[in-house]
């Protein structure tokens, strides 16, 4: 029974990128710093910021199911922040009210993405490369390019809103449990509803999907609706986190989303890969990065580049080896 | 209404928000009447990118042209790249404005252009960052080695035993970074303080925090952590809070965001270097205004030296200086700046 599973798990796309996981954290906690690395501290660092960062990968993991990708993640996720902080600190929002209109917002967001491709029959890379130019602009005209701070004397509710990023419920920081919670959610819709169902299919194949009667448009406003609200949802954990809206902040994480996807199984041509796979991914490019920290006692931020690189790599070679000799034993 | 009406709707919305969002002109222009009947000098200020840092140069540069009877306008291109300050150099070059100020994006592509600019007759200085193999006939500017001695005596005043410290900076390989570590390193050379290493964020404040947080468990002895770009002294003060580490470890950082304000007035950041950007545009134009009114440079330049009070070193480059901030000091700057019309710098 025990190796029943154990052989099932081994064949799964996510194993190749666990291995490599299991054997950095052995390696860097093996060094000098190590003990450091593995302290409860450290630990709630690392958790928090696989936290952020999966939040919004699984997102992307599903639109990239869904055949599609999503370039406008990262500065989506400094708008919402400066929207977020703006309603609080400027026009003096509840809190609630501020996170319930930002993640509206951000949901419609994804669904006018989702039409313009679907009606216009446009790349999904063209029009969310425009958003991404969009929201980076207009974070800075909303604010001048100065950060909004959420002080006491800002907002009411800065206490509160401070604590969604850097807080602690039984020494777990908070973005912890919204990973959980988004994890668990959409791992469900993905797995065991007919909409995840329909997600995957798109993904395959897009013309039998339409000609098999499901709603393509449908389909593609809830990947991209659910995408761009988890962008959302990590820009007022990122916004918190940095305990102000920051214009230009979130660039570029798209493609930190993109690799957490993709390096555990998330095929740019959709339909494969799974939602845990991306959380696992984010999980291994943090280990690098904070751990390079820990390894590296001069001069790390030279070498970031080349490890992350690096791994991304052999993780990306291991995982096609392993899928090959899966295939070979059918 | 069916689904393709509300797309074009949406679509139709959106485009007139931005257009009326492009209205929004990034131009400053301050004109006065001239003394007499002749022709108004015009002076053009062309800044690095469009960040608020420049809110108060452009008030100096008004104060300025007010003062002298001056035309002066102020563009700040809306990214970093050369090209596109090449190109708003350029134009211009076309209008045949007496004179322009430049801070400068990329010393290789921008120089050529102040040498036809000046080639042209046009007089060219540098301001906040220079292009020092130009023509250009003088800088006006923070000179960051000197920052970074600044940053350097602060950093022997707050740790007098000495100790290790660890630097956050967006890319230490920028010029303003290098020289400012180099500074830092030369104000604190013989003395216990040593600067381990710094680190990179890329302009991610995420990434800034980030980096602090691990330097805070894998370096358990760090004295004092010191933040070298603007949004970096925030992070720093924000990840050394939440360890719970507020004055276990020292914080000096530079220039003065809104936040980093904040964390001053309730003393949790040690001090700051803040930089003189209302001077960068006051003295800009009174240099210019003096080199094209009086055509001759080295005596412009001699009336700038009594009549400013900075001092013009070889290379015609003059240091505006930076300011040490801190707890003690924070509301009296803050009501200088005020007193010059300024919120923050």
């Amino acid at each position: 029974m025990f190796s029943h599973w154990a052989a099932r798990i081994a064949r799964t796309r996510e194993f190749g990128v666990v291995v490599v996981l299991v054997l950095l954290v052995l390696f860097i906690s093996s060094t000098e710093k190590g003990e450091a690395f593995l302290g409860p501290i450290s630990l709630q660092n690392l958790s928090r910021q696989i936290a952020l960062l999966g939040v919004f990968a699984i997102g992307e993991a599903v639109v990239i199911i869904a055949g599609g990708i999503d370039l406008s993640v990262g500065t989506l996720i400094g708008f919402s922040g400066v929207l977020c902080t703006w309603l609080l600190a400027r026009a003096g929002w509840s809190l609630g009210a501020s996170i319930v209109a930002v993640l509206a917002f951000s949901a419609g967001i994804g669904v006018v993405h989702a039409l313009l491709i679907n009606r216009f029959r446009l790349l999904p890379f063209i029009v969310t490369l425009g958003s991404l130019f969009i929201f980076l602009s207009v974070g800075q005209l909303m604010t001048n390019n100065v950060p909004i701070p959420v002080s006491p004397q800002d907002s009411p509710y800065s206490e509160a809103f401070q604590f969604l990023g850097n807080g602690k419920i039984g020494n777990v920081p908070v973005p912890v449990y919204f990973l959980l919670a988004v994890l668990v959610l959409v791992s469900v819709l993905m797995h065991f509803t007919v909409i995840g169902r329909h997600i995957y299919a798109l993904g395959n194949n897009e013309e039998a999907t339409r000609l098999s009667g499901i709603s393509v448009l449908r389909t593609q406003m809830i990947a991209y609706g659910l995408c761009s609200l988890l962008a959302g949802l990590a820009g007022i954990l990122y916004a918190s986190y940095q305990r102000q809206g920051i214009p230009g902040s979130g660039l570029s994480y798209e493609l930190k989303a993109i690799a957490a996807a993709v390096v555990s199984g998330c095929s740019l041509s959709g339909g494969q890969g799974t939602v845990i796979g991306a959380v696992i991914g984010a999980g291994l490019l943090n280990v690098i990065l904070s751990g390079i920290s820990f390894v590296i006692q001069q001069g790390a931020s030279n070498w970031e580049g080349t490890v992350v690189g690096t791994i991304l790599l052999i993780t990306a070679v291991l995982n096609r080896l392993q899928q090959q000799w899966m295939a070979g034993r059918k | 209404m069916n689904i393709h009406r509300w797309t074009v709707l949406l679509i139709a919305g959106a485009a007139l928000w931005l257009v009326g969002c492009a209205k929004r002109q990034t131009t400053t222009t301050t004109t006065t009447q001239p003394p007499s009947g002749e022709k108004k000098v015009r002076i053009v200020l062309i800044t690095n990118g469009s960040s608020p840092f420049w809110d108060p140069m452009e008030v100096g540069m008004g104060r300025a042209a007010e003062e002298l009877g001056c035309e002066a306008t102020s563009r700040r291109p809306t990214t970093d790249s050369p090209a596109l300050q090449r190109q708003i150099i350029e134009e211009y070059q076309a209008q045949k404005v007496d004179g322009i100020g430049i801070s400068v994006i990329e010393s290789d592509t921008i120089g050529p252009i102040i040498d036809d600019l000046m080639n042209s007759g046009i007089k060219v200085i540098t301001f906040d960052s220079d292009a020092a193999n130009s023509k250009r006939i003088a800088y006006i500017g923070t000179n960051n080695f000197e920052a970074g001695k600044a940053a350097g005596e602060a950093a022997k005043k707050l740790l007098p035993e000495g100790g290790k410290v660890f630097g956050f900076v967006g890319n230490q390989n920028a010029p303003n970074a290098r020289e400012r570590i180099a500074g830092f390193r030369e104000a604190t050379k013989g003395t216990n303080i040593v600067l381990v290493d710094v680190f990179d964020d890329n302009k991610d404040p995420a990434k800034a925090r980030a980096n602090v947080e691990n330097v805070l468990q894998a370096h358990k002895d760090v004295k004092m952590l010191l933040g070298l770009f603007s949004y970096d002294g925030p992070q720093i003060a924000a990840a050394v809070k939440e360890a719970g580490m507020l004055g276990k470890v020292k914080i000096l950082c530079f220039d003065a965001e809104p936040e980093t304000i904040n964390h001053l007035k309730r003393g949790e950041i040690d001090a700051t270097v803040v930089q003189k950007p209302y001077e960068f545009g006051y003295r800009s134009v009174q240099l210019l205004y003096k080199i094209i009114k009086l055509g001759d440079v080295q005596k412009a330049l001699k009336e700038f030296e009594a009549e400013s009070g900075y001092k013009v070193a070889p290379g015609n480059v003059i240091d505006t200086g930076v300011e040490i901030i801190t707890p003690q000091n924070i509301e009296e700057y803050l009501k200088r700046l005020e007193a010059l019309g300024i919120k923050s710098s």
